[in-house]
């Protein structure tokens, strides 16, 4: 998979968040992505309707990258990249990458996530995900564009009629998303969301510093062995 | 665009003081101080109609400009000559050394680094108010046609960016408008003419993709957007609506809050032993 191809790079980073784009920068510096723009993530403040959402920052978050998505659409570009701000990176994020051979049904792949159920081993560093959670960030082909904008726009309307302190946001779409559209991830995660260690809440991480996720431990436990047995 | 710029911007600021006042280099002091302490990439222009230097040790990437003008007979030709500042400088200025050039009112303050606001595609970025823009500010350019039927809200001048290489030209044509004869009146002319500029190029009669700045990041607290929480976290706030010395006197405590802030309240505790 070549990176520097797809047309369409963002990463969503709010105007309050300098130090998570002076950090970013850096990072696509280092990993040699120089075609990552930012996109101004919408202040949830300042939308003039949220259809009654209850969680204005997961109904923001939604808009945002439905505006992307569309935006590919209108221009057809053949596919486009979104990030997040707060990424923590494989140290070997490019050879990973660049080893991953995607199949022809592919509609989304995803940089790096947690396995809720278990996911389907296609190859030693891919898999094909039931159930992806706290999605770093991914690639949409142009076949599941509508797709995606549809299960955004559902979203919207649930997002409208969910319970107080309810925060489904787009990994929540996209988690749905899974058992429609084929989604792919690296094995092991090419990227995931950066938990810092001096946080108070360390102990809830969600990544160890390998990018391994810390819980739904069952949804991966069979994964090691499907993969040798593939490379066997 | 890269994810952020690595080509520098200009901000500027026009402090033009009557006879024996001091206001404007107080507020474009507080103004070059809060770009400074939110880490502005770029330089800092200063052009200010008093001798005195606002900084007596030298800043990096400052300069400041001593324009001298002649005392006009009152409060109000005074304000209509320093508007027209705003393009008169760009003689000045050479922008083509820079990515952006961002003037800001010496009324604003930086609460938060603004070189995000500037790292797009766009030739000219604005932030409009809450008014329509058949409002008396923005209006003396449309036409009879446009007053009647237009729906958009009115460009507030006070804060506006221009790209670097076609900073010169923009500045020409909105000087060309504002000397032209207004169609329907003569009041607040400056802003009056910038808005008659960004419909003409929105419509395709000038060259220049004009975008709105990132919303909700520039506020005009004392105005349209009084909530605490949101102007506080606001990227750069604009405080018209308010007399001289209440615009000091919120600038004033808004940016020791903002930069000068701890939970032991340090200063506080050394100013009053």
């Amino acid at each position: 998979m070549d990176i520097n191809s797809i047309p369409a790079q963002y990463c969503i980073n709010a105007g309050c968040d300098y130090e998570n784009r002076i950090v970013s920068a850096q990072i696509f510096d280092a990993l040699g992505l120089r075609s990552i723009e930012r996109f101004p993530a919408i202040n949830p403040n300042v939308l003039k309707r949220t259809h009654n959402a209850l969680d204005k920052v997961a109904y923001a978050e939604a808009v945002a990258h439905r505006i992307i998505v569309g935006t590919a659409q209108r221009k057809r570009h053949p596919s486009v990249l979104i990030l997040r701000d707060t990424l923590e990176f494989n140290p070997g994020f490019n050879e990973l990458i660049a080893g991953i051979n995607l199949p022809d049904d592919w509609g989304m792949f995803v940089f790096g996530c947690r396995h809720k159920t278990k996911p389907e081993v296609v190859a030693p560093n891919l898999v094909r995900c039931t159930t992806p959670y706290n999605i770093s960030g991914y690639v949409l082909n142009w076949r599941s564009y509508s797709q995606f904008l549809e299960g955004i726009r559902r979203a919207e309307q649930h997002l409208a009629d969910a319970p107080p302190h309810k925060s489904p946001g787009v990994d929540h779409i996209i988690s749905k998303l899974a058992g429609s559209m084929p989604i792919y991830a690296p094995w092991p995660n090419a990227a995931w969301e950066y938990c810092d260690p001096a946080d108070k809440h360390a102990a809830f991480a969600l990544y160890d510093a390998n990018g391994m996720q810390q819980n739904f431990m069952d949804a991966i436990a069979d994964i090691p062995a499907e993969i040798a047995k593939l490379q066997n | 665009m890269s994810f952020v710029s690595t080509t520098p911007n200009l901000a500027y600021t026009v402090a033009f003081d009557q006879e024996g006042q001091t206001f404007h280099r107080q507020m474009a002091k507080l103004l070059v101080s809060s770009l400074i302490r939110t880490k502005w990439q770029g330089d800092i222009m200063v052009f200010r109609n008093t001798p005195a230097p606002l900084f007596l040790t030298p800043r990096v990437g400052l300069t400041e400009v001593y324009i001298e003008t002649k005392p006009k007979k009152d409060a109000t030709e005074h304000v209509h000559d320093a508007w027209c500042w705003k393009y008169r400088v760009s003689n000045y200025i050479d922008g083509s050394k820079y990515n952006k050039v961002m003037f800001l009112d010496d009324d604003t303050m930086a609460l938060r680094n603004l070189d995000h606001l500037l790292n797009n595609g766009a030739d000219v970025l604005y932030q409009t108010e809450a008014l329509n823009i058949s409002s008396a500010q923005f209006s003396a350019f449309l036409t009879d046609y446009e007053m009647k039927h237009l729906r958009r809200r009115g460009i507030n001048t006070g804060h506006l960016a221009v790209r670097g290489a076609i900073y010169q030209d923009v500045m020409d044509e909105w000087q060309r408008i504002d000397e032209s004869e207004p169609p329907q009146h003569k009041g607040c002319l400056d802003q009056c003419s910038f808005n008659r500029l960004v419909l003409d190029a929105d419509a395709g009669k000038l060259p220049w993709k004009c975008r709105h700045f990132e919303r909700g990041e520039i506020q005009f607290p004392l105005h349209c957007d009084p909530s605490w929480k949101s102007y506080y976290n606001s990227a750069l706030v604009h405080v018209v609506g308010a007399g001289y010395n209440e615009k000091l006197q919120f600038l004033f405590g808004l940016y020791m809050s903002k930069f000068f802030w701890d939970p032991s309240l340090a200063l506080h505790n050394i100013i009053d032993m």
